[in-house]
């Protein structure tokens, strides 16, 4: 990773490829784990992380502009994932493809099994703003920024949907998405 | 917002989806998305600075620039660029124009205006003579070109 932000700017913007490795490095897990909570497929997320990367390189020149990397980032992802999504409209999630390394066995396995269910049930905005916080690791002021929307309105959206998950996981367990 | 303000069920709803862990991303992932950045690197490259190269095609864009602004000016001063609806006001072309709007009634104002310009234009044209010869001129010119036929008695 270049020893500042400054540097890694400065290393995208010249279009070193020893940069972008370094951003992977340091987000390409998060990114894709948010891609995946967002399009519940495994193919689709590396596509989707791939996606962003390449749309660095594109709009290198303009990241000296930029103040929050991260933020862009998972925006980046959502509109990639967006993309995807509305490209493969019949886009079906696949609970068991995108396994969760502790969703193997047991009584906390299906509890995951459950709410991945779950997850999979709630409208797209709801499901993103849980993918960029539980998954992506990002902050309400993040999101907020991420989304485009203000603080408050990232947090209440957060709980929304933290609300209907707790009622999907009361309702009888329907089976695989 | 601070995670405190969820009530206590969602708190533990919370912590059972953070428990639940992430998916990773598979070992192929990294190099498949650097060659995608290389591909893009390699299609794109960084815009050279201002160097020498730079200096000419910035001093070039220039000298372009203000030949073209040279060139308007000339053009307006000259009133070269001769918009047919304001030269058409004269009172013989005005008349013409409006004759011919009444012969040709599916002609627009403007195309009337320009027809008459061009028949004014016309009329001052100097005269300049056609002849026409028909077979027996054609004939006499020929004989003229290759003097008096052999007689070869």
């Amino acid at each position: 990773m270049p020893a500042t932000p400054d540097d890694l700017f400065e290393g995208l913007a010249a279009g070193r490829e020893e940069a972008f490795a370094a951003l992977y490095d340091a987000y390409g897990a998060r990114l894709f784990a948010a891609a995946c909570g967002m399009l519940g497929s495994r193919e689709e997320a590396e596509d989707a992380v791939q996606d962003v990367f390449v749309g660095l390189v594109r709009a290198r020149e303009r990241l000296r502009h930029i103040e929050n990397l991260k933020a862009y980032l998972f925006a980046s992802l959502r509109y990639a994932a967006i993309h995807r999504m509305r490209r493969a409209k019949a886009l079906q999630f696949d609970t068991a493809e995108v396994a969760m390394p502790a969703a193997d066995a047991g009584p906390d396995a299906e509890i995951s099994r459950r709410l991945d269910r779950a997850l999979r049930r709630l409208p797209r905005e709801q499901r993103e703003v849980i993918a960029l916080h539980i998954d992506g690791g990002l902050t309400f002021a993040e999101i907020a920024e991420c989304l485009g929307v203000g603080l408050n309105t990232a947090a209440s959206r957060y709980r929304y949907a933290m609300e209907k998950l707790r009622e999907a996981m009361k309702e009888p367990d329907r089976g695989p998405v | 917002m601070d995670p405190s303000d969820l009530p206590h069920e969602l708190q533990d709803l919370e912590r059972r989806l953070a428990a639940r862990g992430r998916p990773e991303p598979s070992a192929g992932l990294r190099p498949r998305v650097l060659a995608a950045v290389r591909r893009e690197l390699a299609a794109r490259p960084a815009p050279t600075q201002w160097g020498w190269g730079g200096f000419w095609q910035y001093a070039g864009a220039a000298a372009a620039g203000l030949l073209l602004v040279l060139n308007l000016l000339m053009s307006m001063g000259n009133r070269s660029d001769f918009p047919a609806s304001r030269a058409a006001n004269g009172a013989d072309v005005q008349q013409a124009s409006a004759l011919i709007c009444e012969l040709v009634p599916f002609i627009t104002p403007e195309e009337a205006a320009r027809e008459a310009l061009l028949l004014r234009a016309g009329s001052h044209l100097e005269m300049v003579p056609q002849p026409r010869l028909g077979v027996t001129g054609l004939r006499a010119l020929r004989q003229i070109e290759e003097g008096p036929p052999w007689v070869t008695q």
